[in-house]
């Protein structure tokens, strides 16, 4: 028995061994092998981002958005200089007089990846099944309210309106997909709809979606034959990093070439690296301190999505004075924010509208402007007879009435509503507030939204090129909806029905500037600040981005595919790119594997003659 | 090992595991009604967040309608799909089963043999130069936190030397079959594995050192010693496989909470595992997700309790008929 234990120990040590040393050789022999392999053009980029689904109906985040606009032609593309619309699958278009019918003719010659032509009839089944199927709402604002979308031939596409739109033209962010791989799931519930699959993925744009290793990376490939010019390189992979710790450390060791969504103080961490870029663009993201506006007792927000129909608001009755919200406008050092915060990577916010699109943003000009401070906010207060009558610290309403106390809700999955929240509640309460600072979860929020529970939140929004969603958020209709604290204003409404059915895109700006004051003249929320997204990749590799919209938008994750289809690796002198598949990878030198090995080895073989000698012992 | 023994172990097991069926359904019902999440996902109006709560079944009554379906469709292997990706549950876990089994495991099969091997020496020589030193490190390591010690390795291993990757379960650009395709995930295995082991060395070696002291000073060790019998032998034959108890048990159901993975050393190096998943799926508040996983997890500690106690059965008479 006893001897057979050592026997059995022995073995294992040796087999163990045996196990190490060819690993230690192929090893060595797999990376000479593959330098002979024909080399594929690799780009890999670092998110911290997983995609949360291939399937365009599931997309939710900035990764899914991102392998959309690579793997999927839209009928209007957006410009790479000024997100305005450019031809995309659509050469060109021709609108009827009353601005209700849209004819597209489209191109000729494109082909799915799987090789079927790409038609027409594609395009009007991709508009249909947006528009039609119930539950999977993703692009359906994009849309509008249609009446058809037909195909009379192969190469044109109508649209057809109930009202007069300039929807073609913001441009609809719908993925044509194939209607031969779509078909069956057409009419089908969103479980199904959102359950396929999808990799890989049949689509037309200037990549194809090859693979997605959930949690890993995503793979896609190039179209060599894309109708807008093939991509130079061979691949794009975007590998997922669970922490920006190890993907700031993997741009710095070469596995990664590009990182997107990089942290402040690691950013700058990257500065001093002569191998890399830095750059800080401008995106689409504020964060905002919105005012639940629902006056105290009155029904709550979101009987809409079911909850407590019977939840009334419970609002402080000084935000119903546009002066209170003025005066709290003023206790807000936007400037500190953004220094403490974003480190300086961001900058002071006014419109709700985003200044990276250029077109439709009104910056806020004389009284508009609330700058920092305390004195007026008091002064705001003590005019409005809001006075500390009983010497507390804290005002209280007109003749002693309820006290200034403030819930204010911040979001604990974002660190900047947490953030942000802490430092507003400081300031208020220099102020003569007394503030109750709750750190929910976004579920939790939502229902707190919904049973209007609260005085003020700390959130924040991503734009579109396109205003007419956040023009959305502040009309009545919204209320419960998008819009939590239920900003409602008749000439506002009507504003937003305005410059929806215009067509002129002079008159529709002006609207859109007219609805901006009329936000800056009622404070119904505080625009505290911009971020930025901070990029940087191998300038010791690559070169050719392309900022989408110029001068300082993304280079990447921005709306187009554009630095993908124009990046080109830099060469040696002679000729050769200077990016091998080896060092793509950070990978242990085969001769490390064999002195592993060789150590390992050594070890168990003293192991096993000890074990056999104490055997023979035993035996003895 | 009676028949009776057996069949009362098995039949515990079931009822656990049956027991956890329902807690695991109630607990995540109390959180609440996911419906208008989703619905701001999805960008739907009031209208069609209606209908996807009667799609999702969560317009009817908890309790007993959901249940009888949730349980139905449990049994029928049915899991259901992602709230939030609308992908198969039973695909979004499977997908990460593996990676976590290789990882933990590994870590756990050779953390029991480094500490079990310390614990022995150090035990039996107690108070020597390699008790106090490997005491203290076995303390060090338990009190390293994983996601620190895993940086600092990342650090050196994979920035400063360039040796391994800085995380992952395999390159994108490797082959995906074949030899070179386990050379590769060999290479990020590495350091997430290392991590892990250094972590759980500390505790084995710390259990198996005082089973070995306490061991020790039986009467038994007494009279094979009064025998004649060589020190070694008496360690060997009489100690260890005495004080190996409760190693066993400790190991046996290590392997139990072995699908949890270990987020923090999975979230250092990016290890598509099991607890990476978890921790996502808690976040959004995935709730077919979340069911799904703790109803594995709890499978799996129940199935290595019962492991247990038959192997207890073995190795110990006494447990037998108790």
């Amino acid at each position: 028995m006893k001897s057979t234990r050592t026997r059995i120990a022995a073995m294992v040590a040796l087999a163990l061994a045996l196990a190490l040393v060819p690993v230690a050789g192929v090893s060595a022999q797999s990376q000479s092998g593959e330098e002979g392999q024909e080399e594929k053009l690799t780009f890999i980029v670092g998110t911290t981002d997983d995609l949360n689904s291939a399937n365009p109906f599931g997309a939710s985040d900035d990764m899914d958005y991102e392998v959309l606009i690579l793997a999927y032609d839209l009928l209007h593309n957006y410009s790479q200089s000024d997100l305005s619309a450019v031809p995309g699958l659509a050469e060109s278009y021709e609108v009827s007089e009353d601005g209700k019918t849209w004819t597209f003719k489209i191109r000729e010659g494109v082909k799915w990846s799987d090789g079927t032509p790409l038609t027409a009839h594609d395009v009007a089944f991709s508009f249909n099944f947006v528009w039609k199927n119930k539950g999977v709402g993703i692009f359906r604002s994009y849309v509008g309210i249609p009446k058809s979308f037909t195909a009379p031939d192969d190469t044109t596409f109508v649209w057809e309106m109930e009202e007069p739109t300039t929807a073609p033209l913001i441009p609809p962010q719908v993925p044509i997909i194939p209607e031969h791989i779509w078909k069956h799931l057409d009419g089908k519930d969103a479980t199904e709809i959102e359950g396929f699959k999808n990799v890989p993925a049949v689509g037309s744009g200037p990549f194809v979606l090859e693979d997605w290793k959930p949690g890993e990376f995503t793979r896609l490939s190039a179209n060599k034959e894309y109708w807008g010019g093939a991509p130079v390189i061979d691949e794009v992979i975007f590998r997922v990093f669970q922490n920006q710790e190890a993907m700031v450390l993997a741009l710095k060791s070469g596995e990664i070439d590009f990182a997107a969504g990089i942290e402040p103080s690691l950013f700058d961490s990257l500065q001093s690296d002569p191998t890399i870029e830095t750059v800080t663009t401008n995106v689409d993201a504020l964060v905002n301190l919105a005012f639940n506006l629902i006056p105290a007792g009155e029904k709550a927000a979101a009987g809409a999505y079911g909850g407590d129909p019977d939840a009334v608001s419970t609002a402080h009755p000084a935000l119903q004075d546009v002066d209170v919200r003025r005066a709290i406008a003023h206790t807000v050092d936007k400037q500190a924010l953004v220094d403490s915060m974003l480190l300086g990577y961001g900058s002071v916010g006014d419109s709700f509208l985003l200044p990276v699109y250029a077109t439709w943003y009104k910056p806020a000009e004389g009284d508009q402007v609330h700058e920092f401070d305390l004195a007026e906010a008091n002064r705001l207060y003590d005019e409005g007879g809001y006075l500390d009558t009983d010497g507390d610290g804290v005002r209280e309403m007109p003749n002693g009435g309820e006290p200034f106390v403030f819930d204010l809700v911040a979001i604990a999955e974002d660190t900047y509503s947490v953030d942000a929240s802490k430092l507003i509640k400081g300031w208020l309460e220099q102020t003569g507030w007394k503030v109750d600072l709750l750190s929910v979860s976004e579920r939790r929020a939502l229902d707190i939204w919904g049973t209007s529970e609260f005085d003020a939140y700390v959130w924040g929004w991503n734009g579109r090129p396109d205003p007419d969603f956040m023009l959305s958020i502040f009309t009545t209709g919204e209320c419960g909806v998008w819009s939590d604290g239920c900003y409602s204003d008749k000439a506002y409404d009507e504003m937003y029905e305005a410059q929806r059915l215009e067509t002129d895109l002079d008159k529709r700006t002006e609207i859109v500037f007219q609805m901006q004051d009329k936000i800056y003249e009622d404070v119904p929320e505080v625009i505290l600040f911009y971020t930025q997204d901070m990029q940087a990749y191998r300038k010791d590799r690559w070169t050719g981005f392309v900022p989408q919209p110029e001068p300082d938008g993304s280079l990447i994750f921005s709306w187009g595919p554009y630095s993908y289809q124009q990046i080109t690796p830099l060469t040696n002198p002679d000729g050769t790119t200077v990016i091998s598949t080896t060092s793509a990878e950070g990978g242990i030198p085969g001769i490390a594997w064999v002195g592993i090995a060789a150590v390992a080895g050594v070890l168990l073989f003293v192991v096993i003659r000890r074990l056999r000698r104490k055997s023979d012992e035993d035996q003895a | 090992m009676s028949w009776r023994y057996l069949a009362k172990r098995v039949l515990s097991a079931i009822a656990t595991l049956a027991f956890v069926l329902v807690i695991n359904f109630v607990m995540f019902r109390v959180l609440g009604d996911p419906a208008r999440t989703i619905g701001r996902a999805q960008q739907l109006n009031p209208q069609e967040v209606a209908e996807l709560r009667v799609q999702q079944g969560i317009d009817r009554p908890v309790f007993p309608d959901q249940l009888i379906v949730y349980t139905k469709n449990t049994l029928t292997g049915d899991l259901g799909s992602s709230y939030y990706s609308g992908r198969p549950v039973s695909e979004t876990i499977a997908g990460r089963v593996w990676p976590t089994m290789l990882l933990v495991g590994t870590a756990t099969i050779f953390s029991t043999l480094i500490g079990v091997l310390l614990g022995i020496k150090g035990g039996w020589k107690h108070g020597s130069l390699f008790d106090r030193s490997s005491l203290l490190g076995a303390m060090t390591l338990y009190s390293i936190p994983e996601f620190f010690l895993g940086m600092l390795l990342m650090i050196v291993f994979s920035a400063g030397l360039g040796w391994f990757p800085t995380g992952g379960y395999q390159s994108p650009t490797a082959p995906s079959t074949g030899l070179a395709h386990w050379l590769d995930v060999l290479n990020h295995l590495f350091l997430p594995c290392l991590t892990l082991t250094l972590a759980y060395i500390g505790e084995y070696s710390l259990i198996m050192r005082a089973s070995v002291l306490d061991v020790r000073g039986e009467d038994f060790v007494g009279t094979a010693r009064a025998k004649g019998i060589r020190e070694k032998h008496v360690l060997r034959r009489h100690v260890v496989p005495n004080a190996l108890l409760p190693i066993v048990t400790v190991s046996v159901l290590y392997f139990g909470f072995l699908l949890g993975g270990s987020i923090a050393t999975e979230y250092v190096f990016s290890y598509p595992g099991l607890g990476l998943l978890t921790a996502k799926a808690l976040a959004n508040l995935d709730f077919p997700i979340l069911q799904a996983i703790f109803l594995i997890f709890s499978a799996a500690v129940i199935a290595a309790n019962l492991v247990a106690d038959i192997l207890y059965g073995y190795i110990d008479p006494r447990v037998r008929y108790a």
